[in-house]
């Protein structure tokens, strides 16, 4: 959803005439006052003038998307796009590419990753979903908000076939990436392709394990992951 | 060059330029600013700092802003937005002409505007305490754990931690499932020991101190995590040279706090070797005060007040004691009781 006009100030674009926005009020004595800079000082005015009166409309829309590229984890603007999204009915793929461009920039964002959790429940499709993740996980391989999300597909979805595979490349890579040991004990434990209490597969987890202490030897995840 | 010494004089300073005017880049964590106050009151305590910086004045007028941040029924009736927003970033609560849609507190803040309370010598007496509690009721899941609000579904321990100081505070738990609760942390242990935001996730030493801090406040701490030599070898196993929060991961000044008050919780403080991380802490500190979360990194007002307990934890000289659960100078919170039983 664009407008020709988002690169001017709100105040000058003809969509937002109609609104008189809300300066913060921030009392005699504030406690660590913030010094604002002035797109995001104006932002927010428009934001305190309609999102308290629950408009759900395009302009709203937009609006919630240049306040979260200043304040990623303003979470009451992400709960406010949610629902503008659902009562638009928005083309919900159309929200999934603005959040992938979203995620390359904050990828450490909480409330990122929880509202597309609730894309995806709401297009109950997630192909696509473990290649974003693992372009994500190629950046920063112990990334947790990516590898928590990469669990929720997992067990949502019954999407298992090929996690280990998956986690053995990550190790390949880095046999210190104690997130990618963690996926793997979680797969172990909690999926549908090995029973995880059978003599066989805590003899190949031990193997596993032991194979990848030899390669070095002072790495505290494998012989965690042994122990337990 | 003489080796780098604690700078408490420059620490003080730098938390009253924060109370007074936080830079720009703050802007992108203004929804929790009631957090970033509570570290700069919390800093300066730490620093027995605060009588010198507030005038009586300035005090209660710190006290009534933190108060114009309660959400209470008066304002809306939606279930679980009672307690303290982060700040005034929402717009004005007693809007009639526009309505206050999304204006909620989150179990962050309010605790944060609890502690902060308390530093600035008030009594809790005009905090909403019914509604609080029932907001929990709402907020907490069935599996235990517990969601910060009612518009998000970040269901993890970070927020079950903060909803148990809450309940310490107000003196009431009848809002909040304890048992569940110690069965949702008892799910978030993993096999390392650890302990994770939610369960299956990656253990984290966040997380452990709002695990035992949690069951400290809950009078669990014997019960709650059967494996108690697992937990301590993980929480030692974080140590370097200075603390990290996951396994092969680099020192980060927050960690010395986060573990480091978890083993206090524990009371296994002994067990750090306080000269490698005063070591470490010392680099992370700034000639122009506070911390950075590493040697070169800027400071910040997070990482700076942690750095700050750290060497408090440590017992340096000057530095007020700490309660660890309630991430609270003892002093502040002994007067803050006798004022209570008035
Ligand atoms: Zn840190």
């Amino acid at each position: 959803m664009q407008f020709e006009s988002d690169d001017l100030p709100l105040s000058q674009r003809a969509e937002w005439k109609d609104v008189t926005p809300i300066p913060q009020d921030d009392g005699l004595h504030p406690i660590a006052p913030i010094s604002y800079t002035k797109e995001y000082s104006e932002v927010m005015d428009y934001f305190r003038a309609i999102s308290r009166q629950k408009e759900l409309s395009p302009r709203a829309l937009q609006l919630t998307e240049e306040i979260i590229w200043i304040n990623p984890g303003h979470y009451t603007a992400w709960a406010y796009r949610l629902d503008i999204l659902k009562h638009l009915n928005v083309d919900l793929r159309t929200e999934l590419t603005f959040l992938d461009e979203f995620a390359e920039e904050n990828p450490k964002t909480y409330q990122l990753w929880h509202h597309r959790r609730e894309i995806i429940k709401l297009l109950d499709d997630p192909s696509g979903e473990m290649a974003v993740i693992a372009k994500i996980l190629q950046e920063d391989s112990k990334n947790f908000h990516a590898w928590s999300y990469r669990q929720w597909i997992l067990t949502r979805f019954q999407l298992w076939e090929g996690e280990l595979t998956y986690i053995e490349l990550m190790l390949d890579q880095d046999v210190r990436n104690n997130s990618a040991w963690n996926q793997r004990y979680f797969v172990v434990t909690r999926g549908n392709t090995v029973t995880p209490d059978s003599g066989a597969t805590l003899q190949r987890e031990i193997d596993y394990s032991l194979a990848k202490i030899r390669l070095a030897p002072n790495n505290e995840s494998p012989w965690v992951y042994c122990r337990g | 060059m003489d080796p780098p010494t604690f700078l408490p004089k420059k620490h003080i300073a730098y938390f009253q330029r924060c109370l007074t005017l936080l830079p720009h880049p703050y802007q992108s964590e203004e929804s929790v600013r009631l957090s970033l106050a509570f570290f700069c009151l919390g800093g300066l305590d730490v620093l027995g700092a605060l009588d010198a910086t507030l005038t009586d004045d300035q005090r209660q007028g710190h006290i009534d802003w933190v108060y114009a941040q309660q959400v209470t029924p008066a304002i809306t009736t939606v279930p679980g937005t009672h307690g303290f927003r982060g700040g005034p970033f929402d717009g004005p609560l007693d809007d009639r002409v526009n309505g206050v849609n999304y204006v909620t507190a989150n179990l962050a803040t309010t605790y944060s505007a609890l502690l902060s309370l308390v530093i600035l010598g008030d009594d809790l007496a005009r905090v909403d305490r019914k509604a609080i509690v029932r907001s929990m009721t709402y907020l907490q899941q069935p599996n235990g754990g517990i969601v910060p609000h009612p518009y998000s579904a970040e269901c993890d321990i970070r927020f079950l931690y903060c909803a148990c100081v809450i309940c310490h505070l107000l003196d009431d738990w009848s809002g909040f499932d304890s048992d569940r609760a110690v069965e949702f942390i008892r799910r978030c242990q993993n096999y390392d020991g650890g302990i994770a935001t939610s369960p299956g996730e990656e253990s984290h030493g966040g997380m452990m101190l709002c695990a035992t801090a949690s069951l400290k406040l809950m009078g669990r701490l014997a019960d709650g995590l059967p494996d108690r030599v697992a937990v301590l070898r993980w929480c030692i196993d974080r140590q370097n040279q200075g603390f990290h929060g996951r396994i092969n991961k680099t020192d980060d000044t927050c960690y010395s706090f986060w573990v480091g008050a978890a083993l206090k919780v524990l009371g296994h403080y002994d067990l750090i070797d306080d000269n490698r991380q005063r070591e470490f802490l010392l680099t992370t500190q700034r000639h122009i005060g506070g911390f950075g979360k590493a040697p070169t990194e800027y400071p910040d007002v997070l990482h700076s007040y942690m750095g700050l307990v750290a060497f408090s934890m440590m017992g340096e000289s000057g530095l007020a004691e700490i309660i660890p659960e309630l991430n609270i100078s003892k002093e502040s919170y002994q007067k803050f009781l006798v004022k209570r039983c008035v």
